[in-house]
């Protein structure tokens, strides 16, 4: 029982781990879970640019994967999550998750929907279905010189 | 037996003539009577005839010896009948001429002292030839019987199989019988039957039917009798409904509702909820708390003990509760004691959402946010989780709930939310979504049906329909405009088609598209394992055109830049669509698939 209660303390403490950075801001705490995570380096294919990123990708116990694409400053301009579980988009959006919230007010009719937002301060796709989510956002604004958001996984 | 009786026969025909002959004739006769009584003996006639015909030889030996004494006694016997069946009654009648004092006495087959003359009723023995003697002053004289062994008794069986069916089925009624000759029909049938046979029973209405059958033959007449239990058709259907929702829904569009019963687990205290959403997305059943009281649902728990507490998580949103444990009803279906959501649940453990269920985005725990009173998932999985919850704490999904706040928990599969489909005693493959066509202006209200399991009754059988199958997330390939979108999908609860077409103009400010005019427009839908595909043709409506009472429509909106075409409710217009649940196996696929 007490090993089991150790096990579990353990556990969730690693999960504590598992936090994302937030859209917009520095991936600080995301460095911390080297076991599921791949970070890579990448140029994007800008005419004048020899812009670099990084995509940092996590994997969640439930198999969803998690991508932050970083920029040359440190800051995440985008993400995308792939998987069977929706991750947290309040941590994973940060100050946008508050657009996502607002999105349903705009509607006319109760119904259920999609989500797909394209603001001038972010762009914000969620779809999916229980079992089968997945989504992307970036900020405009943050995004290296030249890249292509087609290439967002 | 047949010898034994000729000569029977014949002894009794000499005796007839001894007892009418006259003195001169006599010796003739008596010569007559020896002869047979001699063939009798060397025929070997039946063994408890053998001493008693040497007994009725000495009598009429001694009765000879005697002619010529006057006051000699003359006895006489006979009997009736002289033919009889084991066990059947016969009467012996005797009398004495010259009687002595000594009286008379029975032997053979019967004893005892005897008056001089009367009769008496003896019980035919076994089979064979019974002697009834009687002797009277030193004279004997002997009667026979010949008792046969009875015809056997006819026996029959009557059986029904089923005894129990509904009045859209059958039931085989087969007799057969034995010893019998004929047979007569009686009770809910009639005539002349053969002594076996079959026949088809069906009846259009309700109730218990008596089948009784009587044959009879040599030795009798049996009866047997059936009992048929016909019920009305347990139903495997419930309506659907797409209207404006429930009192506190502002103005649904394309919103499939049916009602389900929830029952506190094996008893009859149940309430039936309205309005609650039809969803091919998800699985499982959530209901907007509160619920009646006294249902009064048990907690469901997590392995460490604690209550389990759950987050439904939507596109649109999350919805935030307990697990409990309930019967699930409909139709005549019921899912037994699985675990349901209660959205909101007023429990105190209950109380504090977790930050990483609303991380999800809109709480959709009220009437107005969910557009329904509750949720039910009848997707392609049969829990809204799985292995993974099951493995470990998964992030959002179970919690551990008490006094002191919820924590991520693992969930048992068991103990998962569930889609009720699976947990029914039977049509649990699967459901069948039928709706009616709606045109480009839309309607009011549609009204379909919800159709338990697939290719298990005749009306959920797949016809022409085509199998899609999914990968392991429920999700195939549309290729619209020339793209593939790998993350495609089927799903009741979207409320439009959702796919990406920077081309058509949206409304202001939202994400439906709003073209100026009615399009048509196609794509092909391509089963994950490559086996089929098909064109699908399609119409996009001018969501803000459409009249306010408009509740069912060919509307969609934008998916943005996501990898997926989502078929919505407009897409189940006019279709026949089947969901088969993972691990179910039709035509020769396995689930998870559609069929439409």
């Amino acid at each position: 029982m007490r090993r089991a209660f150790l096990l579990m303390l353990l556990l969730s403490l690693l999960q504590g781990a598992l936090a994302y950075a937030a859209l917009g801001s520095s991936p600080s705490n995301f460095g911390a879970t080297p076991v599921r995570q791949a970070a890579r380096s990448l140029a994007a294919a800008g005419a004048d640019s020899t812009a670099v990123y990084t995509i940092s990708q996590s994997t969640l116990d439930s198999g969803t994967v998690v991508r932050e694409y970083v920029n040359n400053d440190g800051k995440v301009f985008a993400v995308s999550w792939n998987g069977p579980t929706l991750p947290d988009l309040r941590t994973l959006l940060g100050d946008k998750f508050a657009v996502l919230t607002n999105a349903a007010a705009k509607r006319p009719k109760a119904g259920h929907s999609q989500l797909a937002l394209a603001q001038q301060d972010v762009v914000i796709v969620s779809g999916g279905h229980m079992r089968a989510y997945a989504g992307h956002a970036w900020i405009p604004a943050a995004l290296p010189a030249g890249f292509d958001t087609s290439v967002i996984e | 037996m047949h010898r034994s009786l000729a000569i029977g026969r014949l002894r009794q025909r000499a005796g007839g003539a001894l007892l009418g002959a006259s003195g001169s004739t006599l010796f003739i006769f008596l010569a007559s009577f020896m002869l047979a009584l001699m063939l009798s003996a060397c025929g070997g006639g039946s063994g408890g005839g053998n001493g008693s015909g040497s007994d009725g030889a000495a009598a009429i030996a001694t009765q000879t010896g005697s002619q010529a004494d006057t006051g000699t006694p003359v006895v006489s016997i006979s009997a009736t009948p002289t033919a009889a069946t084991v066990g059947q009654v016969v009467t012996l009648s005797w009398s004495v001429s010259n009687p002595t004092a000594t009286g008379c006495t029975a032997s053979g087959a019967w004893s005892g002292a005897l008056d001089n003359s009367g009769s008496r009723t003896v019980t035919a023995g076994a089979a064979g030839t019974a002697y009834y003697t009687v002797t009277c002053g030193g004279v004997s004289k002997t009667t026979s019987v010949v008792v046969s062994s009875p015809p056997p008794s006819p026996t029959v069986n009557l059986t029904l199989a089923p005894a129990s069916i509904t009045t859209a089925q059958t039931s085989v009624l087969s007799w057969s019988s034995a010893n019998a000759s004929g047979c007569t029909a009686g009770g809910a049938w009639s005539g002349a039957k053969a002594t076996s046979g079959s026949v088809s029973i069906a009846s259009t209405v309700a109730g218990n039917f008596v089948y009784t059958l009587s044959c009879a033959g040599d030795g009798g007449t049996v009866n047997a009798s059936a009992a048929l239990s016909v019920t009305a058709p347990l139903s495997n259907s419930t309506a659907i409904v797409v209207d404006s929702g429930p009192t506190g829904v502002n103005g649904a569009i394309n919103i499939p509702y049916v009602s389900v019963t929830v029952c506190r687990p094996g008893t009859t205290t149940c309430q039936t909820i309205d309005h609650v959403l039809l969803d091919t997305g998800s699985y499982g059943l959530r209901l907007l708390a509160p619920l009646d009281a006294a249902l009064n649902l048990p907690a469901v728990k997590t392995p460490s003990g604690a209550d389990a507490g759950t987050c439904g998580k939507f596109i649109s949103g999350y919805t935030w509760g307990a697990v409990r444990r309930a019967d699930v009803k409909m139709a005549d279906e019921t899912a037994p004691g699985i675990s349901i959501q209660v959205i909101g649940d007023s429990g105190a453990n209950y109380a504090a959402t977790p930050s990483s269920c609303s991380s999800a985005g809109n709480n959709l725990g009220t009437l107005a946010a969910l557009g329904a009173k509750g949720v039910l998932g009848v997707g392609l999985f049969k829990q809204d989780c799985g292995e993974s919850c099951a493995r470990s704490a998964v992030a959002g999904a179970y919690y551990a709930c008490t006094g002191n706040g919820c924590t991520a928990s693992s969930m048992a599969l068991g103990s998962q939310v569930s889609n009720p489909v699976a947990s029914f005693a039977v049509n649990n493959n699967g459901v069948l979504l039928v709706l009616p066509a709606v045109g480009a202006s839309g309607l009011t209200s549609v009204s379909g049906t919800l159709i338990f399991g697939v290719n298990t009754q005749a009306n959920n059988t797949i016809a022409g329909e085509t199998l899609f199958t999914t990968n392991s997330g429920g999700d195939f390939s549309t290729i619209y405009k020339g793209k593939t979108y790998g993350a495609s999908f089927i799903d009741s609860g979207s409320n439009g088609y959702f796919f990406n077409d920077s081309t058509i103009r949206t409304c202001s400010g939202g994400d439906f598209y709003c073209p100026a005019s009615t399009l048509s427009l196609s794509a092909t839908n391509a089963a994950a394992d490559g086996s089929a595909s098909g064109v699908v043709n399609f119409n996009v409506a001018n969501l803000v055109q459409l009249a306010s009472t408009i509740s069912a429509a060919q509307v969609g909106g934008t998916a943005g830049t996501g990898n997926y075409f989502d078929w919505g409710l407009p897409f189940f217009y006019g279709r026949r669509v089947f969901v088969v649940m993972e691990g179910a196996s039709v035509n020769g696929k396995t689930g998870p698939l559609w069929a439409y």
